[in-house]
């Protein structure tokens, strides 16, 4: 049984140390992981959902699965592409359920323009603000054919078949925007310095 | 490595690290992260610069609810899956190797928690089935009080039914009898007593040349009931017996009678008072005589 933990000290702890006692049982730490990252993935499955509902049921979920499969989780591996793999799965499933795929129709501004975060907490934000800051950048400088091919991979669930059917463009065409626009985005966020293991 | 190969292991990466593999692409890449480690790290950096688009997403505050839901799920959670206590050390765990004390603990553990959950299954299953015992009593209750109380509507009913005939019967009977003593030209004939002490009398009524006749009593005392009253009709040859009765208990009675032949053929017609049936010994008295 995990003992207590006042919230000063798990707030200090990393994603990845708090999954270690999330798998010893401690669910003081679990409400730790969701208070620091639970908007975001609300905010994921807003996007590819576009309904609060179901956006609520995946953010759910998602914690859940991740208390129940915490033992599952690789110490030495990174939580956040972890945790989003998941609820992304759980969109994507919903989307499958539905049979339908609400297909970003070329108007970025919603993924790009950066809104007020009236409701947060400034402490546990300032590093959500700067990754969103981050990203939303590194997005806007791509050129906008490979940012349309990587949001429809991702925030629509396409695979690269259906987005050059989607699109009616060649599959190799698609394959190249998506490995040219992932290799600069990765470059341009190793550039400004981040990575998903900060906290 | 040509260009166009690493390109073309490029894309299967990207394309893994976003989640938009073709299917038909699966194999080509488990057989490029089998084979190298290169491929393995550049996917895990893919992997995390992808992990940071969803916060390129508007970030909103989901409900209160939602985190209150998730919390108290994971406390019932908690809940059933508390571990069962560890059994005392044995006094002779100091010389077993930390191997199997830690071994034995995994199996104490793993079958405290499966007895615990079988037993919580077991509890469970009880209580399902004590539910369904009980609910099939009362059904069986229900039944057994519908039945009895189909059966005693059924033993009503065919009461009724008895005493609607008996009505049926009776109605038809008065009809006969209100008919017959008020039809024109019938005749009527007076039956007298044979004792003084008797105040018993009847009035037949007939018609000349019908074989039917009624015959209307009064005065006459109820009689025990293995003996019943006799009428009568004699034509001087011989007697016939023309049917029994029972009177009142105000010592009324009508009597229907079908003669054999023509009601006026016959001279004499009498009353007497005999046992009811064959088998019970007794008496024969002439009460009431009349001449036709």
């Amino acid at each position: 049984m995990a003992q207590p933990h006042d919230a000063a000290r798990l707030a200090r702890l990393s994603d990845e140390a708090l999954m270690e006692l999330v798998a010893s049982g401690d669910s003081a730490a679990l409400a730790q992981l969701y208070d620091r990252h639970a908007r975001v993935v609300y905010g994921l499955a807003l996007r590819m959902l576009g309904a609060a509902e179901p956006a609520e049921e995946v953010v759910q979920e998602t914690f859940w699965r991740i208390w129940k499969r915490a033992a599952t989780f690789q110490a030495n591996s990174a939580f956040l592409p972890w945790m989003f793999g998941i609820a992304r799965n759980l969109c994507i499933d919903e989307l499958r359920r539905r049979q339908v795929r609400p297909i970003a129709t070329g108007n970025h501004e919603d993924l790009l323009a950066a809104l007020p975060d009236q409701q947060q907490n400034v402490e546990q934000s300032t590093i959500e603000i700067e990754r969103r800051r981050l990203i939303t950048n590194a997005l806007a400088d791509l050129p906008a054919d490979q940012r349309e091919v990587i949001e429809l991979a991702y925030f629509s669930g396409l695979s690269q078949r259906e987005i050059a059917d989607h699109l009616q463009s060649p599959l190799g065409t698609i394959k190249t925007r998506i490995r040219l626009g992932l290799q600069k985005l990765k470059q341009a966020l190793l550039h400004y310095g981040i990575d998903v293991h900060d906290h | 490595m040509h260009h166009s190969d690493q390109e073309h292991e490029q894309s299967l990466l990207a394309a893994a690290a976003l989640g938009s593999l073709d299917p038909s692409d699966l194999s080509a890449l488990e057989q490029l992260l089998a084979s190298s480690p290169t491929a393995r790290a550049e996917l895990q950096q893919l992997r995390e610069t992808v992990a940071l688009l969803p916060y390129a997403a508007p970030p909103a505050t989901p409900p209160a609810h939602v985190r209150a839901r998730l919390l108290e799920r994971i406390a019932a959670d908690q809940a059933q899956r508390a571990p069962a206590p560890l059994p005392a050390p044995a006094r002779r765990a100091g010389w077993l190797a930390p191997a199997m004390l830690a071994m034995l603990a995994v199996v104490v553990v793993f079958f405290g928690g499966l007895t615990l959950s079988l037993q919580g299954q077991v509890a469970a299953l009880s209580e399902t089935n004590r539910q369904l015992l009980a609910a099939v009593t009362d059904l069986r209750q229900a039944v057994a009080a519908n039945e009895a109380q189909q059966a005693q509507l059924a033993a009503q009913l065919a009461r009724s039914e008895q005493q609607i005939a008996r009505l049926n019967e009776q109605v038809a009977h008065e009809r006969l009898l209100v008919s017959f003593v008020s039809a024109p030209g019938v005749a009527t004939r007076e039956l007298r007593p044979t004792r003084a002490d008797l105040t018993a009398r009847g009035e037949m009524y007939m018609y000349p040349g019908e074989s039917q006749a009624v015959v209307v009593f009064s005065g006459l005392p109820p009689l025990q009931p293995d003996r019943v009253y006799r009428f009568w009709l004699s034509d001087g040859a011989q007697r016939i017996a023309a049917g029994t009765f029972h009177v009142d208990a105000a010592g009324l009675a009508t009597l229907v009678v079908n003669a054999p032949r023509e009601v006026n053929a016959f001279t004499e017609v009498m009353v007497t008072v005999e046992p009811a049936t064959d088998a019970v010994p007794g008496e024969v008295e002439v009460i009431l005589t009349g001449t036709l």
